[in-house]
């Protein structure tokens, strides 16, 4: 192993990975202090956290808009079943209709 | 003799690495020192490894955001392998989650083949360079373009060996914790890139 270690010349290859380092473009220069100085901050980036709000919300609503037309279809069943089972509330409903019809003929005959 | 065998069997501990000698005289005293001495390089190193620029940016920004919020009260010697520990944590994640994504949106995978990032420096705009011969210049930048490319081909582990000792200059302990594993594999991995690395590497040979 160090008969292939020794022979390379170290501060070469140093110099060289360096100037990689150092051809560090402004631009990512700049993006590197931002970044470095937020996190000194501790103010972490939270475009991740607001991208999967954001795809949760998404799916939630389709999700709702997906299930509406079944509840829809649905309510006349449950309308019907309610229509069979509280024949109590028309009893009532017919006997609103029928008060209505004796306050309407004690009114037409007090007219006449 | 023996005790020296067996400290290099075992993973080294974060507290041995404060009596590393050489750690002793470090260029950098607060958390912001440090950070704007290491950003350029873990960026560099980290778009040599995964390719990707934009990833590579953001990779390096949670390692530093990681860094101050759990880390900045350990003692400053400890500071750099901790920080190359927690980046390469952070590329096998970007690796892990490359890997799935790939899986899933296959037309995205040839589409990431075409369109790799990754481009050369053009080291002839730094300033540093102007007092450089312009063949001088554009033969290092052709040799760094080389070794970069072939740096890529590694594997992980030896890419991580190869460029903590020869690029940030770790001693084997740091390097073995920062790895996550022996001074007896940081030996054996750094030993293969330079093996691989051979044509790459010719250039830097004593002549």
């Amino acid at each position: 192993m160090n008969t292939t270690m020794t022979k390379i010349n170290q501060s070469k290859l140093t110099k060289d990975l360096t100037s990689l380092e150092d051809g560090t473009s402004v631009q990512d220069t700049f993006r590197l202090a931002n970044a470095r100085n937020k996190a000194l901050r501790g103010q972490r980036s939270r475009s991740n956290t607001w991208s999967w709000l954001v795809l949760g919300s998404s799916c939630a609503a389709l999700a709702i808009i997906m299930l509406t037309p079944l509840s829809m279809e649905t309510s006349p069943y449950v309308d019907t079943t309610l229509a069979i089972n509280g024949p109590e509330q028309f009893a009532a409903a017919d006997q609103d209709e029928g008060l209505a019809f004796y306050y309407w003929l004690d009114v037409y005959d007090a007219y006449e | 003799m023996m005790a020296n065998l067996i400290s290099q069997s075992k993973e080294p501990e974060i507290s041995q690495i404060a009596s590393t000698p050489g750690s002793a005289t470090l260029p950098y005293e607060t958390m912001e020192e440090f950070l704007k001495g290491i950003e350029k390089r873990a960026f560099q190193m980290t778009k040599i490894s995964t390719s990707r620029y934009e990833e590579a940016l953001d990779i390096v920004q949670e390692t530093m955001f990681k860094m101050v919020e759990k880390y900045a009260s350990k003692p400053v010697q400890e500071w750099k392998p901790l920080f190359y520990r927690i980046l390469n944590n952070k590329i096998t994640d970007h690796y892990r989650r490359q890997a799935v994504r790939d899986n899933i949106f296959i037309w995205k995978r040839l589409d990431n083949e075409q369109n790799d990032d990754f481009s050369q420096l053009d080291l002839s705009s730094h300033p540093d360079r102007h007092s450089e011969e312009p063949d001088e210049v554009l033969m290092r930048q052709q040799r760094i373009d080389r070794l970069a490319e072939g740096v890529k081909q590694l594997a992980k582990r030896q890419r991580e060996a190869f460029l903590l000792r020869s690029w940030e200059g770790l001693s084997t302990r740091e390097t073995a914790y920062a790895m996550g594993c022996t001074e007896g594999s940081v030996k054996t991995h750094y030993s293969r890139a330079l093996e691989k690395l051979r044509d790459q590497m010719d250039e830097y040979h004593y002549d």
